[in-house]
């Protein structure tokens, strides 16, 4: 059966196209598992299998498309080169090029990132020029393999079941990848009854489930997406937990003695689905004001959806029925001395003003993500 | 009265702007630089020039000697090598850090040391310092001898930044380009093809668009890649600030009736902060508050080891040894009692010496020096200080130092000196006759040294134990495990010698008890790493008799060869 299934996808889609989905899906993995091999191990090296699969991510997306470039300028079908970008004197597909250009900059940053530990210190935080350029490449892959498939799709919409299926998954990667970058700030629960978790989801989220509810051939498009991104995170959570790790790092403020996962995903299948419901009953034809009115409303409504779900669950990790193995809230990083702070709110509360902010921010977002689905669902090369 | 004042504004250009941090004060200076010295608990040494920590003594039943290279960089991957003097059927090296203020408990298991291949006996391993502070590095040996444990404490500071070289500012520069004219490009090829249907040619309108889209693109770039580049400035802003820097002092001679008084002054944002503390207080080192070194600047030709009082809250006097008149640097010692121990670094203007001072080396009388003294009156010179003009620089390159007394010291050099490579420092005393010297304990040590570079960018005070503190090690030794830190021993140093005198009990002990089962011997053995390349001056000084000898020898260290 598996090998029936894979035979139907290979054949539905070039193995370019799968190679660049299978990168962005190790990239991603691979820094989430970066990240807890840092609140649970804490020493690392180049050969750390977690930083294994993010240049395996990178190798792969590189080669595969700068494999498909030289295929299509040198080697092509007319059809192939017909389906094609040029770049400077070179042909293939938008995507291909993304993905070259995010290998490329995962590339750069290493010697960049080496450089940097040698002048400031050892990573100690997520945020660092050198891993901006790190994450801008690992995006571009990301979203290099979206737009491989997008171009797949939009070819034949109605004909593309393997291509609108991996636009879900890559879409989720997506999301999941914006929701790592920004997990200081939106991913812990203690965080999510404040202004900043408020005002940065409502930048983030948006844009993203519009963007991709418009860019999907499938009605479900957003809501499949925040499904993979939940998933996801949570297989990394329920897998991780289940091996042994010991800090190797003082000082050591807690015992561990199993690699500390994430927090519980975000339930975005809630704002996913009414950006989903609300975006899909615009027809086809409809003019911009309609469409734009659509998407504010799409972007408020998802805040609004986001809200009513989140704001109780997140108490609810924080308590005592959620510390246990399927929800993970009692797991903390080997740097957190053990305290009452675990499981209250951190951070200053949600005020009239920033709510007013945040609903603003939202529907500006959405508008973004409306332009980026609109260009998203006409990409054909 | 004759004042001759030099501050840091006003110093040795090149040493000023190594040790001073002119121009460089950092933003909130004060409240970073006081969290991080609140943090420190145990002592550790801070020389000028190098954090390394040298250690030759006893883990239990084996002899050995430890080398931690600290990072430079924190947090950053310290290199600890462990060489085995004596004993035998060594099984296993292991190494820890501990962080003063977790202790055991918040340790992570010991590395195990792994053997250097072509040297026997030697093992090495990688620390990882992830936060500045005090550390104690455990080291821990196991064999047919037993097991045996000795600690070793090391400071992690930040003390260098790291310059990008030009061929890698090109390269990156280079890289960054490609990827910002790439990026364009795509943009170009997404506005301009990628909506179009398959083998369609754009038309005008679609290049002209794929054209603005790349300016504007290239705008939301550039402005991206500014607003990186005042990140990268904050972050390398924030990081300085945090570097270690030599206190701010004010050096002063007053002269009167011909008797000069040095009197150096802690003028410093941080040392007030931490002055406000209740443990703020001095600790004494071999039973002295400070151990100050004056090395007459240029020839460094003359050469002083005093114990400054201390008079008030920020300033120390001595009386000046009759030294030859100059300009002369200043390095002293001081340990707080919250574990950081800054080298204090200054000049000043030495005015001609008394004529009824003999210029050679010497113990002083102490409070009964009377006549032979360089002070009869006035503040009190300690017993313990000493002083000696020596041969200009450079010329005392021979490895053998012929003594005004008659004595010899010789420099038995085994081996090739570079930078970065562990050495030992071994020196012998003879007398006139060519017998061997007996030599005793001065200040609770077989010797003194001081390891200086020309330019005075490097300084290290070191004993034959290595450069480390015993008082620090014995106290992490006794706290290990309890997280608590180590208590300091008594004294509070702030009624000038006697708080020191009242302190020197415990250190003085315990050095007695490292130095007591020494036989008499006329050798004396420093562990040392040359932190960089240039002209070295290596002061050596022993006691014989009631006399302090002092030898110098020069050397030039140069790059490691490479391997």
């Amino acid at each position: 059966m598996i090998a029936a299934s894979w035979r139907a996808v290979s054949g539905a889609v070039p193995w370019p196209l799968l190679a660049a989905a299978f990168a962005s899906t190790s990239v991603i993995v691979g820094v989430i598992w970066d990240i807890s091999w840092h609140r649970s191990i804490g020493r690392d090296s180049f050969w750390t299998p977690a930083h294994m699969a993010i240049y395996l991510g990178g190798v792969v997306a590189g080669l595969s498309c700068g494999w498909l470039v030289l295929h299509t300028t040198f080697a092509g079908s007319e059809r192939e080169r017909a389906a094609a970008v040029s770049f400077w004197g070179f042909r293939g597909p938008l995507g291909a090029w993304v993905c070259i250009w995010g290998a490329l900059a995962m590339v750069v940053s290493a010697p960049l990132d080496e450089w940097w530990h040698n002048a400031y210190g050892l990573d100690v935080e997520i945020l660092s020029p050198p891993h901006m350029v790190l994450a801008f490449g690992i995006s571009a892959v990301s979203i290099g393999a979206m737009l491989m498939v997008l171009a797949r799709q939009n070819a034949a919409p109605a004909a593309s079941r393997v291509p609108r299926a991996l636009f879900v998954y890559t879409g989720g990667f997506l999301i999941l990848q914006a929701a790592t970058l920004f997990m200081e700030y939106i991913g812990i629960p203690n965080l999510q009854h404040g202004p900043r978790y408020f005002f940065t989801s409502a930048a983030v989220f948006p844009f993203l489930l519009v963007g991709i509810a418009r860019g999907a051939a499938s009605r479900w498009g957003a809501t499949g997406a925040a499904g993979v991104y939940m998933g996801v995170t949570l297989l990394m959570i329920w897998i991780l937990q289940l091996f042994p790790a010991q800090p190797m790092l003082a000082p050591i403020m807690r015992q561990v003695d199993h690699m500390v996962p994430p927090s519980f995903p975000i339930l975005l299948v809630a704002p996913a689905l009414v950006v989903d419901l609300i975006v899909n009953r615009v027809p086809a034809g409809a003019g911009r004001l309609r469409w734009g009115a659509t998407a504010v409303g799409a972007g408020i409504a998802a805040m609004l959806a986001l809200t009513a779900v989140q704001w109780p669950f997140a108490e609810f990790l924080l308590a005592e029925p959620a510390r246990n193995f399927f929800f993970a809230g009692d797991q903390f990083g080997y740097t957190r001395a053990p305290g009452a702070y675990q499981y209250v709110f951190w951070g200053r509360p949600m005020t009239a003003a920033a709510a007013g902010w945040t609903g603003l921010t939202a529907a500006a977002s959405a508008l973004c993500g409306l332009w980026l689905g609109n260009w998203m669902a006409r990409v054909r090369r | 009265m004759t004042v001759w004042r030099h501050a840091c504004a006003r110093g040795h250009r090149g040493l000023r702007s190594r040790v001073c941090g002119a121009g460089r004060r950092p933003m909130g200076g004060a409240i970073l630089v006081t969290g991080l010295i609140v943090a420190l608990g145990p002592i550790a040494s801070a020389h000028v020039g190098t954090s390394n920590a040298y250690f030759d003594g006893a883990a239990g039943p084996y002899e050995v000697r430890v080398i931690v290279r600290t990072p430079g960089v924190i947090p950053g991957l310290a290199q600890a090598s462990v060489r085995i003097l004596g004993g035998e059927g060594v099984e296993r090296v292991t190494v820890r850090p501990l962080r003063s203020d977790v202790g055991l408990e918040g340790a992570p298991p010991p590395d195990i040391a792994g053997p250097v291949p072509g040297e026997r006996g030697l093992y090495s391993a990688e620390l990882w310092l992830m936060t500045a502070g005090s550390y104690s590095v455990e080291v821990g040996v196991a064999g047919a001898e037993g097991d045996g444990t000795v600690f070793v404490p090391v400071l992690a500071v930040a003390e260098r930044r790291l310059a990008m070289s030009p061929a890698f500012s090109v390269g990156l520069a280079a890289a960054g380009l490609f990827l910002f004219v790439g990026a364009v490009t795509i943009i170009g090829a997404a506005v301009r093809e990628s909506v179009l249907e398959p083998g369609r040619e754009p038309d005008s309108r679609s290049r002209w668009k794929g054209r603005f889209a790349m300016a504007g693109f290239a705008i939301v770039l550039g402005v991206l890649l500014g607003g990186g580049w005042i990140w990268w400035d904050a972050v390398d802003a924030a990081y300085r600030s945090r570097m270690y820097r030599p206190w701010n002092t004010t050096a002063e001679v007053t002269a009167t009736a011909g008797k000069p008084l040095l009197t150096l002054a802690i003028d410093d944002t941080d040392w007030r902060a931490i002055e406000g503390l209740p443990d703020a207080g001095l600790l004494p080192d071999h039973g002295k508050l400070m151990h100050m070194f004056l090395v007459r600047s240029g020839d460094l030709s003359a050469f002083a080891h005093v114990h400054p009082m201390r008079e008030g809250r920020d300033t120390f006097t001595v009386p000046l040894p009759p030294l030859p008149a100059g300009e002369y640097r200043i390095y002293a010692d001081i340990v707080l009692e919250n574990g950081f121990a800054p080298t204090l670094v200054n000049t000043a203007r030495v005015p001609p010496p008394d004529p009824a001072a003999t210029g050679q080396s010497q113990v002083t009388g102490g409070a009964g020096a009377g006549d032979d003294g360089p002070q009869a009156a006035g503040p009190v010179p300690d017993p313990d200080d000493s002083w000696a003009t020596l041969r200009p620089h450079g010329a005392s390159r021979s490895g053998s130092y012929a003594l005004p007394s008659g004595r010899t010291v010789r420099w038995e050099r085994d081996g090739r000196i570079a930078v970065d490579e562990e050495t030992t420092l071994r020196f012998s005393v003879t007398e006139r006759d060519a017998s061997a010297s007996a030599l005793e304990p001065y200040m609770g040590m077989l010797s003194h040294a001081a390891v200086l570079r020309d330019d005075g960018s490097v300084f290290v005070h070191l004993h034959p134990a290595g450069s480390i503190n015993l008082t620090a090690q014995r106290r992490f030794a006794e706290s290990a495990g309890t997280g608590a830190g180590p208590q300091p021993v008594g004294g509070n140093g702030r009624a000038g010698r006697g708080g020191g005198q009242a302190a020197q009990g415990a250190a003085g002990r315990y050095d007695e008890q490292v130095h007591a089962a020494s036989r008499p011997t006329n050798t004396v053995t420093f562990p040392f790493v040359f932190p960089a390349a240039g002209a070295y001056r290596i002061v050596v000084q022993v006691k014989i008799g009631e006399a302090v000898e002092t030898a110098a020898f020069d050397v030039a260290v140069g790059e490691a060869p490479a391997s």
